[in-house]
């Protein structure tokens, strides 16, 4: 067991202080899901715990102009409840409600969701297709930081160690676009998933894709951008020939490895299955069944 | 290490502890107070065996510090039946219905599921499975539960 002193930092000006004196030995505390078992199995040893759970400029979610603000340590559960993420960011919302459990739910942040860097969390697919961008506070004033960037590889991001993720920044989805989320895994919660993806789509008046983003988790290092699948798409018709021209550029990008929960290439056929899928529901063309969280 | 005191809110009841920083809600409830109706079964927040319940809701005890539920109501298994002994008519219900087979998961689900009826007090099938997913059962009873639960939300119409 590893001991370590905990505080509860008043603002953040406290908090940044408090990794600076901790230097490389401290570790902020959000929801707690992932880091109690990394210091539990001795992967994190920190000596210091700077819990964030309560610290007001972490909690809010605040739509601003066209963009949604959820603070760091916004919960799950709290992002399911929310009418304003649910309006302005459906694909988010539909993967905090499938995420883990409702206990874990009640815990888990989207902060520690991103800045884990599992490349099978659940918010980050929904996050890069929208285009967020994170807000990151150290001894330097801020720097916002696009989550495509932020992301470096399994486990690893860009985050210094006496900085923060303060906050995500998530354009907010126009009135005529559309977002999707689809998990698979072996059972529908308490699961990690074996893929999952996310997409948004906004087509013209012409009946033109105008523009769309698709993101693939758990297919490689980091969730990716499936951009060759969407560069097929931008401008033409969501015919059916179409859509599958672009799922399968989007099995061929990825870059799937073999693991305990499936083979490399069993996760590429998936990849091509649900993202023809996918983008079936976007375009609301009939031509799928509505887009499930299991296989 | 700094210890740190404070003051814990159990099923009503205030207790002042002192504590190592590091210790869980669980370690905590267990081994200081002998509340051992909450169960530790995999320690890392995947079976639910320690579900209790933090301001009304569902959480599992060995992911939470205690130092981080100061000041807030955390109820267990032992706090759910009356003062006088008589059990929650969800645990009568358990009973009835054959829901507890080796009873280590039974703390817990009790526990999230009387999050749920709070709720949603005439819940769906489909209601009480997505309440009941972070809490395993190895005895495969979930059918004996659902009706245990359902059995409840019938007789409070």
């Amino acid at each position: 067991m590893v001991y370590f002193d905990y505080v509860k930092p008043p603002t953040l000006e406290h908090l940044l202080e408090g990794l600076r004196q901790a230097r490389f030995e401290g570790a902020v505390l959000a929801g707690g899901t992932d880091l109690h078992v990394k210091i539990r199995s001795g992967v994190a040893c920190p000596r210091v715990v700077f819990d964030i759970s309560d610290l007001a400029p972490c909690r809010g979610i605040v739509e601003q102009g066209n963009y949604l603000r959820l603070g760091a340590a916004v919960r799950m559960s709290e992002i399911v409840a929310s009418a304003a993420v649910r309006r302005k960011a459906p694909a988010l919302a539909a993967a905090a409600l499938q995420m883990s459990s409702r206990q874990i739910r009640n815990r888990a942040t989207l902060g520690g969701n991103i800045v884990t860097a599992s490349p099978a969390a659940d918010a980050v697919p929904p996050l890069l297709a929208a285009d967020a961008t994170l807000v990151l506070l150290g001894a330097d004033g801020t720097r916002e930081v696009p989550l495509a960037e932020f992301l470096t590889g399994p486990g690893k991001t860009c985050l210094g160690k006496s900085e923060v993720l303060t906050e995500v920044v998530i354009p907010s989805q126009g009135p005529g676009c559309r977002s999707h989320f689809v998990k698979v895994g072996r059972r529908k919660a308490q699961a990690i998933s074996i893929i999952n993806l996310a997409g948004r789509i906004d087509i013209g008046q012409d009946g033109l894709v105008r523009d769309v983003g698709i993101a693939l988790g758990a297919v490689a290092p980091t969730a990716m951008r499936a951009r060759q699948a969407e560069k097929a798409l931008i401008g033409r018709a969501p015919s059916a020939k179409n859509l599958a021209e672009a799922a399968a550029l989007a099995a061929e990008e990825c870059r799937p490895i073999s693991d305990v929960r499936a083979t490399g290439s069993g996760r590429r056929l998936l990849v091509e299955a649900w993202t023809l899928r996918l983008l079936h529901v976007l375009c609301e063309t009939g031509g799928a069944r509505s887009g499930g969280r299991n296989s | 290490m700094t210890r740190q005191s404070l003051v814990l809110t159990v099923n009503g009841k205030n207790h002042a502890l002192d504590l190592a920083p590091h210790r869980s809600l669980l370690d905590v409830l267990r081994d200081e107070l002998g509340l051992t109706g909450t169960k530790k079964g995999c320690d890392a927040g995947d079976c639910g065996a320690c579900t209790v319940l933090l301001d009304g809701a569902p959480v599992n005890a060995c992911l939470v510090l205690a130092v981080q539920a100061g000041g807030q109501e955390i109820t267990t298994i032992e706090g759910v039946s009356s003062s006088d002994g008589q059990l929650h008519p969800l645990q009568e219900a358990f009973i009835e219905h054959g829901a507890v087979q080796c009873g280590f998961c039974t703390p817990g689900a009790v526990l999230s599921l009387i999050a749920l009826l709070r709720e949603t007090p005439r819940p769906t099938r489909a209601e009480i499975q997505e309440a009941l997913a972070g809490n395993l059962c190895r005895c495969t009873g979930y059918v004996q539960i659902i009706d245990a639960v359902q059995s409840v939300a019938d007789s409070s119409k």
